[in-house]
């Protein structure tokens, strides 16, 4: 709905215009014909320059302080305002001349604004209303709006609407104390003005509806992480109890122990350990599945992380009778989280350690893996994967038949934990195997060999 | 196993542990190395026994009703009769960022549960002997 309201003063002006012209003659009219393109330049000039100001504010508000105070100085007015129109409440950011800005909200709209609600109604999206003369005009003739008006002194008036796609929200008013018309270059201006306010307030309301979401994901994430740190808690407390207190017999704090009680808490000991690791590992599913995983990534310097790994295998590598061979060039920097590659290669040796009979020999090794990349290979002279199920190897729960067979112990989620975090890393792994020959498990992840003093990267070196 | 009781009575440990059986735990394992013991539930108990109680060592749980341990070894550390008492925090939170807000918040040691109690003896037994010499 558009409604042009051509006041009388406007048509006369336009008729003497007209009859001027023809008696002034061409050339008058070529003159102002470059007049009138002066006028529109400096139209678009104005609008350009009050909108790139609106959108420098991040304050809705301020941006309409901004807005309302240039189109009172541009135009010439001595009122001009921003009326928004919210549900029963109206809130309107004045501007006189020579006076602060007013922020004023009422509810109706009181006398301080000269717009009944039913000018809203009228106006369309995109229409504006010229009024030469409000004291005449038929839409403000109620009483209180004579009143109002004249308390105001608003004689010449401006009203563009804000649109926004559920309809007019608000509008822009200007008016002067004199019947000196709003020419159609200031209708130019305070249209673009208003457009420009419509399309802030427009993304206000998207930036809120984004930022609530983004709110809602943060809760979600963090309600997540501390259910982890929860459950971490729930289920290590116990377990510190049973597991302290069968040291604590097995090295007679309570009294004597005989064979038979000392096997039985060796049992208890070893099931206890068991579950421990099984929850260390659902723990780590459980940040994987959070995305709490990949926190803080950093140059991670390769052969100091070997040696603690190394450090941290050997009670077990002892143990199982096996020697572990480990070396690294000692400028390669892995970027990631220190953490999760550590626990990709404990997982990776763990596994090495656990299937390879006494006798046999593990093998890290980390490498230049080309650009951006560092590799790390575990090998082992193990048992080996049978060839059909290498490719479910990576699948939670899953453990290989001759794994079972052995009666080792597991879960199957280590390789599904490494797994999830060389993909998190943006790395590779890869897996090949002879049944009963070994094992070789390739990862390749983020990372660049330091260049060193002399120019060229160090060759690997025996740890 | 006597090196800290020369020339001088038992040293007093206080058990800041909401969970009676871990706290139990380490008191009989303390009590059976020749120490006193002094054990409390929740925070606030805790730091008003720290105040009065004038123990040697302090081992606070992390997680703990009342206030927690990070906040209970803040504390201690900001006034001048608790700054120099040893503080072990027990936690079951063993993030490398757990660990390092646990020593920022001013504690001598750091243990992880599950814990050995053998682990923990020697580790009481450190925390003692640093701040005799």
């Amino acid at each position: 709905m558009t409604h042009w309201l051509l006041p009388a003063g406007y048509l006369t002006a336009l008729v003497l215009g007209v009859l001027l012209g023809v008696w002034s003659g061409r050339r008058h009219a070529h003159q102002r014909h470059t007049m009138e393109q002066a006028a529109e330049a400096a139209a678009k000039e104005t609008s350009r320059r009050i909108s790139g100001l609106i959108r420098t504010y991040p304050d809705l508000a301020d941006a309409f302080d901004a807005a309302v105070a240039a189109v009172g100085q541009e135009l010439g007015c001595d009122l001009a305002y921003v009326q928004l129109v919210r549900r029963e409440e109206h809130r309107a950011t004045v501007w006189r001349p020579d006076q602060a800005l007013a922020r004023v909200a009422a509810s109706p709209p009181a006398a301080f604004l000269p717009l009944p609600d039913e000018i809203f109604g009228l106006l369309g999206a995109e229409g504006s209303v010229v009024v030469e003369d409000a004291r005449t005009h038929p839409w403000l003739k109620s009483s209180d709006m004579v009143a109002a008006l004249a308390a105001l002194d608003v004689v010449s008036l401006l009203v563009c609407p804000i649109a926004s796609p559920s309809g007019v929200i608000g509008a822009v008013v200007a008016s002067r104390a004199s019947r000196r018309p709003f020419g159609h270059h200031e209708v130019d201006v305070v249209e673009s003005v208003a457009w420009s306010l419509g399309r802030a307030l427009q993304n206000r309301v998207l930036q809120n509806q984004q930022n609530a979401v983004v709110e809602r994901l943060e809760a979600l994430d963090r309600s997540k992480s501390d259910f982890v740190a929860s459950v971490s808690h729930e289920l290590r407390t116990p377990l510190t109890s049973i597991a302290g207190y069968v040291e604590m017999l097995l090295d007679g704090d309570g009294g004597p122990v005989v064979e038979g009680q000392r096997e039985m808490l060796g049992i208890i000991g070893r099931n206890t350990d068991r579950l421990q690791s099984l929850i260390e590992d659902l723990l780590t599913i459980g940040k994987i599945e959070s995305g709490a995983l990949w926190a803080e990534p950093s140059e991670v310097p390769v052969a100091p992380l070997l040696r603690a790994v190394e450090a941290a295998m050997a009670p077990a590598v002892t143990a199982a009778g096996l020697r572990l061979d480990v070396s690294a060039g000692e400028d390669l920097v892995v970027e990631g989280d220190r953490g999760q590659v550590e626990q990709v290669l404990l997982n990776l040796l763990g596994n090495a350690v656990k299937f390879t009979p006494p006798g046999g020999i593990v093998t890290v090794v980390a490498t230049d893996g080309g650009p951006g990349r560092v590799e790390l290979t575990v090998a082992d002279t193990g048992i080996g994967v049978p060839q059909q199920e290498q490719g479910q190897l990576f699948t939670r729960f899953f453990r290989a038949s001759n794994a079972t067979e052995r009666a080792a112990q597991g879960a199957g989620l280590g390789l599904s934990i490494v797994e999830s975090i060389v993909a998190a890393h943006g790395g590779e792994i890869s897996l090949a195997s002879d049944e009963g020959a070994g094992t070789l498990v390739t990862v390749r992840l983020p990372g660049h060999a330091r260049v060193t003093s002399e120019g060229t990267a160090a060759a690997p070196a025996r740890l | 196993m006597t090196d800290v009781e020369v020339g001088r009575p038992r040293p007093l440990v206080l058990i800041a542990e909401d969970d009676p059986d871990v706290r139990e735990l380490i008191a009989r394992k303390l009590r059976g190395e020749g120490m006193d013991i002094m054990g409390v539930g929740d925070g606030i108990s805790a730091l008003e026994a720290a105040r009065t109680m004038r123990p040697d060592l302090v081992l606070l749980d992390v997680m703990m009703p009342g206030m927690t341990g990070l906040q209970i070894c803040e504390e201690l550390r900001s006034h001048v009769a608790t700054r120099n008492l040893p503080v072990v925090l027990i936690t079951a939170r063993a993030r490398a960022v757990d660990i390092e807000t646990g020593y920022l918040a001013g504690a001598d040691d750091y243990i992880v549960k599950p814990f050995s109690p053998r682990d923990l003896v020697a580790r009481i037994r450190t925390g003692l002997r640093a701040v005799r010499s």
